[in-house]
């Protein structure tokens, strides 16, 4: 089976690095993973503190073919994007099918340079400061029909559709308060849960049996978003978006005694709650190679 | 880590490098300091880690324009606490404090640095008898001194107790934990025996006064450490040094600032002790070591230093004495 392989930028421009037009990815090492044991020394060999991961970094090379004029224009908007990535600081995605790497192109370099050759070599490299591939899960759980009946439509503050792109989803029965699923990663995982007003009470959720609270009551119209994500610096958040897009951050409402950016640990898992409102939980699970 | 704004409420939960140095004012600096380049955009008043005494206050930044990261320093809870004062009452000399520990603390730390501390209320268990303070003494060093005298350490601990209100800075006494260990190192604390005896027995002091009219006083110590004016060791065993006092007005001048001078110079054993690396020990905690000749000796933790790197906690101590 073909392998769908493509560089996004940040700006959302896609390129097919199988076969994008008339280029293709010849060389790249995208399964190459490398773990850094953190030891103590000791009389005989050493204790193992914890393992560490550098950030990775993926050589490529690309050819490109056809006229010298399109084999320009190609290279020279793969470079614009990529240049793009690394002025705004924003990474790009490398998509392995289901699965993203975040990356910036750092360095790269063409051959032959001079005229007359039908053809062009790109070699460049990739550089990912998160040295994780990631397969997104996302469930979908609106509120049960009992938690809802009496309720006008447009106040059951859940959005009818919703534009999810990448990796798979699930729905959920009305009628189930505990609802199973398997974070399939070797490693504990990371979760985006999108919940949606109204919730007078406050949030209050757990999965694999770790509970998420904050006492922050949502109007209609308000989504309270708790990412656990730590790709860049201030990233792991606790907030709500209001009615008219304003961001509010409500950390401090949490439950003393909720850690709210505790992952969720690698296995089967639930997620539990009154179903009173209704949850996305995107369940970011990662691997060190794409399958 | 927490960041938290300058009224304690929290802010943020993200991982940043930074260096913490809690103790004693005597041994220890009681601040921290980091190098962040993102974290001004939030605006931070201070950062604490929950459930422990690490975190503070951001009080200095520096910021340079050739460079796109932020220096912040501050004090530590413990040092806040050494920013004040325990003074005489009005009209009385000293501060004098009699009953339960923790009833003290509250009285002395109430109305200070804004009431950021909050003291438990559960009984410790200890009972101070007129302990009186040393003049001027700081907020910090008096009620270590003060708990130490009984054989209790301060503990101080930030939580958040309730959504949307501050966080909470809870100080208590705690009776301190003894780690016990003898020179064989059976407790893993590593430790290094001295016996001196190269020192001075006989100091000569001299006062004020001219050639033979100077004031002169012949002090001796003995094997107790007991100094007099009586002849303890004799013959080779004896060894003796000047010491010029002539700033010394009296004789009984003389003789302290002489006994002084000699217990300095004298022969002595001692028996260092550093911190072990795989105990968890608290400031004011005991380390205790046993001379092979059976004498005892017990000394303070008074420094600790926390390094977070990586999101990594290492935890370094220091032992009053070590090096």
């Amino acid at each position: 089976m073909a392998i769908n392989l493509r560089f996004v930028s940040s700006s959302n421009v896609s390129f097919n690095l199988y076969d994008f037009d008339s280029a293709k990815l010849e060389k790249a090492n995208f399964h190459k993973v490398s773990w850094e044991p953190d030891v103590t020394e000791r009389q005989y060999g050493s204790k193992v503190n914890r393992f560490t991961k550098a950030p990775q970094q993926f050589d490529c090379t690309f050819k490109f073919k056809g006229d010298a004029a399109k084999r320009k224009q190609q290279i020279d908007a793969f470079i614009f994007q990529t240049e793009k990535d690394i002025a705004d600081q924003t990474p790009g995605r490398i998509w392995w099918n289901n699965q993203y790497i975040e990356v910036y192109f750092i360095s790269h370099d063409t051959h032959p340079v001079d005229s007359g050759m039908n053809w062009t070599e790109l070699v460049g490299r990739f550089y990912a400061p998160y040295p994780f591939w990631i397969e997104e899960q996302t469930l979908i759980v609106r509120p049960s029909e009992a938690s809802q009946s009496g309720l006008p439509e447009d106040e059951k503050g859940y959005p009818e559709e919703r534009d999810f792109v990448y990796g798979y989803e699930y729905s959920y029965p009305y009628a189930k308060n505990a609802i199973a699923f398997t974070a399939d990663s070797a490693l504990p995982s990371d979760f985006k849960a999108v919940v949606y007003g109204p919730i007078a009470t406050g949030v209050n959720f757990s999965i694999a049996g770790h509970v998420y609270k904050v006492n922050y009551p949502l109007k209609i119209g308000q989504v309270m978003i708790i990412d656990t994500r730590d790709y860049i610096p201030l990233d792991k958040r606790c907030y709500v978006i209001t009615a008219n897009g304003t961001e509010v951050n409500v950390f401090d409402y949490r439950e003393p005694t909720s850690l709210l950016f505790v992952k969720i640990p690698s296995g089967q898992a639930v997620l539990n709650y009154a179903r009173s409102y209704g949850i996305d939980l995107t369940i970011f699970q990662e691997r060190s190679a794409p399958i | 880590m927490i960041f938290i704004n300058s009224s304690l409420h929290e802010l943020i939960e993200t991982d940043v490098d930074i260096d913490v140095e809690v103790g004693t004012t005597e041994d220890a600096t009681n601040d921290f300091e980091l190098t962040d380049a993102i974290i001004k955009e939030i605006n931070p008043g201070g950062f604490y880690i929950p459930g422990t005494e690490i975190g503070g206050l951001f009080e200095y930044v520096k910021e340079r324009a050739d460079e796109d990261y932020t220096t912040w320093r501050g004090f530590t809870w413990r040092g806040l606490m050494s920013k004040a004062i325990i003074m005489p009452p009005a009209g009385s000399d000293y501060m004098t404090v009699s009953g339960e520990a923790n009833d003290i603390i509250t009285t002395l730390l109430s109305g200070v640095l804004g009431d950021i501390f909050t003291v438990s209320t559960e009984d410790s268990g200890c009972t101070i008898t007129s302990y009186q303070f040393p003049l001027y003494i700081n907020m910090l060093d008096g009620i270590e001194g003060m708990l130490e005298a009984y054989g209790y350490r301060l503990k101080i601990t930030a939580q958040k107790v309730a959504s949307a209100q501050p966080i909470q800075i809870l100080v208590e006494a705690v009776a301190a934990v003894v780690v016990a260990g003898t020179f064989n190192e059976d407790n893993g604390i590593p430790m290094a025996f001295e016996v001196d005896n190269m020192g001075i027995n006989h100091l000569i002091c001299g006062g004020s006064g001219e050639l033979q009219n100077r004031m002169i006083v012949h002090l001796y110590i003995d094997q107790n450490g007991s100094i007099s004016q009586s002849q303890y060791y004799t013959g080779l065993a004896e060894r003796t040094a000047f010491f010029d006092c002539s700033s010394a007005e009296s004789q009984d001048d003389l003789i302290d600032q002489g006994k002084e001078e000699l217990l300095e110079l004298a022969s002595h054993k001692t028996l260092t002790m550093s911190a072990p690396d795989d105990l968890e020990l608290e400031i004011g905690d005991l380390v205790q070591g046993l001379f092979p000749d059976g004498t005892l000796i017990q000394s303070p933790v008074v420094q600790k230093i926390y390094k977070i790197s990586g999101g990594i906690l290492e935890t370094e101590y220091k032992i009053k004495g070590e090096e």
